[in-house]
């Protein structure tokens, strides 16, 4: 009996080779891009050419090459690239998903569908769109040090979102999210291509690179049914601190006569009550100056007092002038929708569209500023 | 039976029982019911489940040097113990068969999606033949080396998770009916004691150390609720309601998003081994007790014929399983989970009357 078991178990076990994949026949993506137009998708992959880190070939090819088709459906898309590439495609390393705005204005649901069905897509992959320029192209650039291209733009978001608040990190499960419940509106990072007038300005960044483009960070987009939007950097910045997504973030402010920069050590916001059409926003922001410009005295203790308020006023009016675009555009980019569905449900239920119903909506700033710290010096060093 | 056993080592089990139905059907289930609320539901399911629990640890007092079937063979007339034990039989088997698809199911809609699913049941079917021919103190042990494999998965998922943790998605609080959350609640407890009561196959005077059993048991179960409102509390925090509500495999969709340091990612698949374990000891259990039961029964003495039963039990389960196998999607069709909760709920009310009646006719 137990002979009979081991032989069972031997040839049960040796099945796992069933259906294997070898290494070397599948096409490892790295980047996905969507667009859509006249009824087709057009879809780019970005496929990571490992002979390029072969240690023992000294060739110079480029870290990745870039696939484009159309179809029908994405999947249809994805078997012409296959058939071209004679492997079978695997996108279990994507680090990066660009869709267009066509693609989301006119037929997200399939390709929602498309990615929630696939299995081997990760949910953290970042998604991001391109207003400028198409997913190919963003795709296409080749990157300092040979990089391959996807690290690199989910490296530059991380990079923007630590240090400039400009970036919208979303993940694919948060994008999911985002479109299957009516209170959000789909907010993604903007990747953009420089125009080739900026790089010619900046002839560092053209020492490494064999492309006569370089991607950026822009402001992140906002979508609606119809609309397309692309926040400024204030609006941005408010997004992020409501979010409380801006620790670390260098922000300046003008002061009397000159400017000063402050580093965010840690920033508390959030919206915390919904009553008689007010929307109540509390805030707590601690920073350290690190650099100082104006002529108020430094040594004086007052002067930190006065900062504060230039800070608070600053974010006072930012968020009142990003609170008015919103209601001017009926989008929802502060998230107040999410806000008062999650905390009154059943206020949110009579207002069919919060959107619509953001006009009659006031908000009411409380906010503190907390300078703790005047950077490494003891004083004024202009004084 | 075997005097091998001890209290640690039996009360055990009770993880793994506890949360056979978890996979596919209570988990998607509840959030589809209770939304939000559902964390509320496993709590209310808990105390109710409390109540059955403490059932079962009052029927293993009665007649405690008998089985459940000897009980019911000393203290009804044959012909109702036949009913009796031929129809837990009979559920026993088809709780087994469901395990066993909806893991097989599992394995082919979410990796093994070019295996034919012949392969994929029989595979699963391996350790479960090998166990099911031994007995119930075999089982003991295996479950006892997998309670901590078990114990490491789930805190490493719940840490791996800990950075995706949004206490957003727990709102809105309190929103769904009491109706919903009720029915929630009430399935929870059906679909998580009904299993732990195969355990009464074994005479508590069968356990060598009996005077701490209702302690331990006790313990155990308190233990592997809690563990079990950990599964639904680390799911709903690190995805969207409406996102889970979308999956058949919540829990297993939820260790997809685990990335630590941009170095571990990846490990659904090593981390859904939690569920390989629990279901396949929950298998071998229901052939071990539809096992024993007919042995008992039948008063059959011979252990060939013994090993003979438990491998005619498993191949009946395949015979239900693999024509249905490729039925995978069909939570949808929440009817269905009428099926598991009516036979459950069946086999725990005749327990119930089982453990009144005995108790009756001991006071009398």
């Amino acid at each position: 009996m137990k002979k009979l078991f081991v032989l069972l178990g031997c040839l049960f076990l040796l099945s796992g080779c069933f259906n294997h994949r070898e290494l070397n026949d599948l096409a490892i993506c790295s980047g996905l891009g969507v667009s859509y137009s006249e009824n087709k998708y057009t879809l780019t992959l970005q496929v990571v050419n490992t002979s390029a880190f072969d240690a023992k070939s000294s060739n110079n090819n480029a870290s990745f090459s870039v696939y484009t088709e159309e179809g029908k459906t994405i999947f249809e898309a994805i078997n012409k690239i296959s058939k071209e590439l004679s492997k079978e495609i695997t996108l279990t390393q994507l680090k990066v998903i660009i869709i267009d705005d066509s693609a989301i204005l006119d037929n997200l649901g399939s390709l929602v569908d498309f990615l929630m069905n696939d299995l081997e897509v990760s949910l953290n992959v970042p998604v991001v769109t391109s207003l400028k320029s198409n997913p190919k192209d963003v795709l296409s650039v080749i990157t300092p040090n040979n990089e391959i291209n996807a690290s690199y733009i989910s490296s530059l978001i991380e990079v923007n979102n630590s240090k400039f608040g400009n970036a919208y990190p979303i993940e694919l499960s948060s994008f999911f999210v985002d479109y299957l419940t009516d209170y959000n509106n789909i907010m993604l990072t903007n990747v953009e291509l420089k125009e080739s007038s900026d790089i010619e300005d900046n002839n560092d960044v053209l020492k490494n690179t064999d492309n006569a483009s370089t991607l950026y960070i822009d402001n992140p987009i906002v979508f609606n049914n119809e609309t397309v939007y692309k926040l400024n950097l204030d609006e941005s910045i408010v997004l992020n601190t409501i979010e409380n997504n801006i620790n670390d973030n260098s922000l300046t402010f003008d002061c009397n006569g000159g400017n000063f920069s402050i580093m965010v050590l840690n920033s508390k916001f959030g919206f915390s009550k919904f009553e008689n059409n007010n929307i109540y926003l509390n805030g707590n922001l601690k920073g350290t100056v690190n650099e100082y410009n104006c002529s108020w005295d430094l040594d004086d203790d007052q002067t930190l007092v006065k900062l504060e308020n230039v800070i608070k006023n600053s974010f006072y009016d930012m968020i009142d002038n990003a609170f008015n675009k919103s209601k001017e555009l009926k989008l929802d980019f502060l998230e107040i929708g999410k806000f008062i569905y999650n905390n009154y449900t059943d206020e949110y239920k009579k207002i069919k569209d919060v959107n619509i119903s953001l006009v009659d909506f006031n908000i009411v700033n409380k906010i503190s500023v907390d300078l703790t710290k005047q950077g490494n010096l003891r004083g004024d060093i202009n004084e | 039976m075997n005097k091998q056993l001890n209290s640690t080592s039996f009360s055990l089990m009770i993880s793994a029982l506890n949360k056979c139905l978890f996979l596919g059907l209570l988990i998607p289930y509840m959030f589809k019911i209770s939304k939000t609320s559902t964390f509320i539901s496993v709590i209310v399911g808990f105390v109710i489940s409390l109540f059955f629990f403490v059932m079962l640890l009052l029927l293993f007092n009665v007649n405690s040097n008998l089985s459940f079937v000897g009980k019911v063979k000393n203290n009804f007339s044959k012909p109702f113990s036949f009913f009796v034990t031929h129809l837990q039989i009979v559920i026993v088997i088809m709780l087994a068969s469901m395990l066993l698809w909806r893991l097989s199911s599992f394995a082919t809609n979410e990796y093994l999606y070019e295996t034919p699913i012949i392969l994929v049941v029989l595979l699963i079917s391996l350790p479960i033949f090998y166990i099911s021919v031994n007995n119930f103190t075999v089982l003991c042990r295996f479950n006892t080396l997998c309670f901590m494999a078990g114990l490491v998965i789930i805190i490493f998922n719940f840490i791996g998770l800990l950075p995706h943790y949004d206490v957003n998605n727990f709102k809105p609080f309190f929103t769904d009916s009491f109706g919903s959350i009720l029915n929630s609640a009430i399935h929870y407890a059906v679909l998580t004691v009904s299993p732990v009561f195969l355990l009464t196959i074994v005479p508590k005077n069968d356990i060598s150390d009996c005077k701490s059993f209702n302690k331990k048991m006790m313990i155990s179960f308190v233990y592997s609720n809690i563990m079990g409102f950990l599964i639904f509390f680390t799911i709903q925090m690190s995805l969207h309601i409406d996102l889970i509500n979308l999956y058949t495999y919540p829990a297993f969709t939820a260790l997809k998003i685990i990335n630590l340091s941009n170095f571990i990612d990846s490990v659904e698949n090593i981390s859904s081994i939690l569920w390989y374990i629990y279901i396949t000891l929950a298998v071998c259990m229901c052939v071990i007790y539809a096992k024993f039961s007919i042995k008992e029964f039948y008063s059959i003495s011979n252990n060939r014929y013994e090993k003979i039963l438990g491998i005619a039990i498993v191949i009946i389960i395949l015979l239900i399983v693999l024509p249905i196998a490729n039925m995978s999607y069909y939570l949808d069709k929440i009817s269905i989970m009428k099926f598991p909760f009516y036979m459950l709920l069946i086999l725990l009310l005749s327990y119930l009357f089982v453990l009144i009646i005995s108790k009756l006719k001991n006071k009398s």
